[in-house]
């Protein structure tokens, strides 16, 4: 299920033909309001499209994706028929009623007991001037279980999809890994990675003031698994499809940059199991 | 019955209010008839008293407000909904603009839902494998949860969007 929210028709043309190539064409329900089209028909574009998804998600026993883009043109659809009827403005002269509104937008995802269909549901909003303190994004986060934020600095780098990892989550993560789910070392080499990540990028940029000379040896690990992180894991291109055994390989493959002493968030029989032996 | 009113006291647009109304309801669906015949839609936003307010689907240009007519329709704006909408494109009041026929709905439904019963949610913990390490390995998706892609402007978002997608 595909709602385009008063975007580009070049936008909109690329999920089209990118549904056309992959074949998915033929399974995708497109609800199309362009930027050109009236704003009023933008506040009804994702409730039609989520109407649809419920149907088909709850008396057909499909698995529904549903991708909202732009959630921010909307929230602008919204401001503009506030502001007509002259309502008293919330933050940044959106209505303040902008989170009941998109509480109802987004909450309309979900599963039913008893029912075998889904609805996951990927809104895409742009943050203005790069800000996730702005309205929409912030009302946005507070509702969803999760963000995935991209990061401007990664796509200068090259890195595609420039994915900004630290601040991005997902909080239902833990439900859905694991033994039985993906792999029973998954939780472990996660949770070490975001650490020595972030560990790395403290170290990189310690290094940019100080010189590499003031580092300990074990930071200068750190800053070289830093930028091998982003240069291997995060910087997959788009047409690279890996499985999470592939994800995890590559996982450990890059904490074994480090001393395995450093390793202190995985068990030590996952270290035994699965650490590429030098 | 459907009563019809030419008491449109003022078009500002995209609103429009409508005089000496009754038995409207909140988020009912209406239509406006031109005097040449044609029919525009409009939904109400909100009614006080006698004076209903109304949001013009369409543009507000060349509407006489002492000629037009305006019928209340008794239902929210609804979608009629069938599996044969796969494959389709519509605009964002639901009708078919890729040239095709229209639906043959199995069923109408209200565009805003119900909300689901807290009590009748399911718990999301199935893995979905979207083929992204960053997504898969660091911050897994899974089914039936809404997870967002916060984008600055330039970003290559949609191309995340249908890796995922695919």
């Amino acid at each position: 299920m595909f709602a385009a929210i008063g975007i580009t028709f070049e936008e909109s043309e690329y999920f089209i033909q990118e549904f056309r190539r992959t074949g998915a064409i033929d399974r995708t329900v497109v609800f199309s309001n362009l930027a050109n089209d009236p704003a009023v028909e933008r506040i009804s574009t994702p409730r039609m499209a989520l109407t649809a998804a419920e149907y088909l998600a709850f008396e057909k026993d499909m698995h529904v994706l549903v991708i909202l883009t732009d959630i921010t043109n909307y929230a602008e659809a919204l401001r503009e028929v506030s502001a007509a009827k002259k309502e008293v403005p919330g933050r940044r002269g959106y209505p303040g009623y902008l989170y009941t509104d998109l509480a109802q937008m987004y909450e309309r995802a979900g599963r039913r007991l008893g029912k075998k269909g889904s609805i996951t549901m990927i809104p895409i909003l742009t943050m203005p001037e790069d800000d996730k303190t702005h309205p929409i994004p912030d009302l946005t986060g507070y509702i969803t279980e999760g963000q995935i934020i991209l990061s401007r600095d990664l796509y200068r780098k090259g890195i595609i999809p420039p994915v900004d990892v630290l601040p991005s989550l997902s909080r239902l993560k833990d439900k859905g890994i694991g033994e039985g789910k993906t792999r029973e070392d998954h939780s472990g080499v996660l949770n070490q990675l975001f650490a020595a990540y972030s560990r790395g990028k403290e170290s990189a940029e310690l290094m940019t003031i100080l010189g590499e000379s003031a580092l300990s040896d074990d930071d200068k690990l750190y800053a070289k698994f830093a930028d091998a992180f982003e240069k291997q894991y995060v910087n997959q291109g788009n047409d690279t499809n890996r499985t999470i055994e592939d994800t995890l390989t590559i996982g450990w493959e890059l904490l074994s940059i480090l001393p395995e002493r450093e390793l202190k968030r995985i068990k030590e029989e996952y270290i035994a199991k699965y650490l590429p032996k030098q | 019955m459907i009563k019809e009113y030419k008491t449109i006291h003022e078009i500002a647009s995209p609103l429009m209010v409508v005089d000496h109304v009754e038995g409207v309801t909140y988020d009912e669906l209406a239509e406006l008839e031109l005097p040449n015949g044609e029919v525009r839609r409009c939904k109400v936003l909100s009614v006080e008293g006698d004076r209903a307010v109304l949001q013009l689907f369409d543009s507000a240009l060349g509407i006489n407000l002492a000629e037009s007519k305006v019928r209340f329709l008794g239902h929210p704006l609804e979608l009629g909904v069938s599996e044969d909408m796969l494959g389709r494109v519509f605009n964002g009041m639901g009708d078919p603009i890729d040239g095709g026929p229209a639906i043959i709905a199995e069923e109408h439904r209200d565009i805003n839902g119900l909300p689901m019963n807290p009590a009748a949610r399911a718990y999301p913990a199935e893995f979905i494998q979207t083929g992204v390490s960053t997504i898969d390995g660091l911050n897994t998706l899974v089914r039936g949860q809404k997870l967002p892609i916060f984008s600055c402007s330039g970003l290559p978002r949609a191309a995340l969007a249908a890796q995922i997608a695919r």
